[in-house]
């Protein structure tokens, strides 16, 4: 099969300048960068932000810097999953280090200089969705758009918060006075809720559904499935909801509803991500 | 007990280093994949129809989902879950757009739009954008996925295959349908342009 001539090389010079035209059409000069705010990852020195190859390098300094800095919000974490104490003793531990001169590859003075530099804030905590906290420059780019503060970016830190985890780092920050750290009252706290649109509520339910299935309840999950497909019955997302629910009736114990609804996702599209995530989970071999 | 206490503190450091750096890992793949692929996909999306002021919001909304899905994330196969993503988001941006064309007067609004602008409304590029935006209208979506792939992003018909999760004949196909209904749907733009007061 020869692929045929594209229009840009054919002799239609009308068709030509319109495939042309499309050519300098692209993203204003600061897009990227708001964008990347927008989803909750900071403005990174000049170095990491490079996409040249020097980046690897000089990568690690600003990503152990980048590291330092979001131990913070590690630590906040931590503390609402019922660890406040510990935390605590782990911060005056670091408050003791940081009374001492400041020391290259020290995490505390490094944390000083991040809380400095960057305003942190954490999303309050919806229903279905992990608290996160994150991260933007002081100065917000001409035009970033508020979403910035808002973006969820859930399983950030990699760590399971519980929804009341911003309450609890409120109350106990105060408890762990500081002149070398940042006290995390301090901090600003923005309750700031993503734009509720159609796809986002799509994902945030199948995301509900997936952590609950994580947890070991394929019951409950297959309950927030069917509420998908009640509220959704045209959903944008009704591929990945089928591949969930085979995985959930496989956990069910459901083998033979697991297999029907599995072979009708491969029949709708056998050379899709979602029959080969089927394929994977019914421990059938892919197409090759 | 000292020890114990000391230990369960060093215990706490380690993991909130580790869960530091994993968050270090995600920042890092999310910033590389956004730096890779976001022009591409940016003008994918515009070229799917999303309006040029809301291109840098769907943008946006599609590496939301890519962050939501990063650790799902298959290495050598982001594009084609951003482009999915993308043709996602595109759908829903026209839908919405179409919606609120209706609710404001009804769905000839756009067609109210002189589609011959004069040079002095705009220049020759935008013009040209302008029809090229106007012949892409008249194709399916599965037809212009192909074609704005294959004619604007030169992409091969295995590398579309691959993107799009179908076999290298279809998208050869799609693409024939696709030229047919552009190359006629160009003709009769340029003949309003050519002769606009025919058109009225």
């Amino acid at each position: 099969m020869t692929a045929p001539q594209r229009l840009i090389e054919a002799d239609d010079e009308f068709e030509r300048d319109l495939i042309r035209s499309a050519h300098g059409d692209r993203p204003g000069d600061h897009a990227l960068e708001r964008m990347l705010l927008g989803l909750g990852v900071p403005k990174l020195p000049a170095a990491m932000s490079s996409s040249a190859p020097a980046a690897a390098t000089s990568g690690k300094l600003a990503g152990t810097v980048l590291a330092k800095w979001l131990v913070t919000g590690f630590a906040i974490g931590l503390a609402a999953m019922g660890g406040a104490e510990a935390v605590q003793r782990a911060l005056q531990q670091q408050r003791a280090h940081a009374a001492e001169a400041p020391k290259s590859g020290d995490s505390a003075a490094l944390l000083r200089t991040a809380a400095s530099s960057y305003r942190v804030s954490s999303s309050a905590p919806r229903e279905g969705t992990l608290p996160t906290t994150q991260i933007s420059p002081p100065t917000a780019l001409p035009g970033a758009r508020p979403r910035v503060a808002s973006s969820p970016v859930p399983e950030a830190s990699g760590v399971p918060a519980p929804r009341a985890a911003s309450a609890i780092t409120s109350e106990a920050s105060p408890s762990v006075p500081s002149p070398e750290l940042p006290a995390l009252g301090s901090f600003e706290l923005e309750a700031a809720q993503a734009p509720p649109t159609r796809l986002a509520a799509e994902m945030r339910l199948l995301d509900s559904a997936r952590r609950v299935l994580a947890s070991g309840d394929p019951r409950s999950a297959l309950s927030t499935l069917a509420e998908y497909e009640r509220a959704f019955p045209n959903g944008a997302l009704r591929p990945e909801a089928s591949v969930l629910e085979v995985r959930a009736l496989l956990a069910a114990g459901d083998r033979a509803g697991a297999e029907a609804l599995g072979q009708r996702v491969i029949e709708r599209a056998p050379h899709s991500e979602h029959a080969d995530a089927v394929r994977a989970a019914l421990g059938r071999r892919s197409n090759p | 007990m000292l020890n114990g206490s000391l230990s369960a503190e060093a215990a706490i450091d380690k993991a909130a280093r580790l869960g530091a750096a994993q968050a270090v890992d995600r920042h890092a793949r999310l910033a590389a994949l956004a730096r890779e692929h976001f022009g591409f996909i940016w003008r994918s999306l515009r070229r799917l129809g999303v309006a040029e002021p809301a291109v840098d919001d769907a943008a946006q909304q599609v590496f939301e989902v890519a962050a939501r899905r990063l650790s799902d994330l298959e290495a050598g196969r982001e594009k084609a879950f951003l482009f999915k993503t993308a043709l996602l988001v595109a759908t829903e941006a026209r839908r919405t757009a179409a919606r609120a064309r209706s609710e404001a007067g009804g769905p000839e609004l756009e067609s109210l739009h002189d589609p011959a602008p004069s040079p002095e409304e705009c220049a020759l590029l935008r013009e040209s954008r302008l029809v090229l935006d106007r012949a892409l209208a008249a194709l399916g979506l599965d037809e212009r996925t192909v074609f704005v792939l294959y004619e604007i992003e030169e992409l091969s018909l295995s590398e579309i295959a691959e993107l799009v999760s179908i076999p290298r004949g279809t998208v050869a196909s799609r693409l024939r349908r696709a030229r047919e209904a552009f190359h006629s749907e160009v003709k009769r733009l340029r003949a309003r342009r050519e002769f606009p007061r025919r058109s009225l």
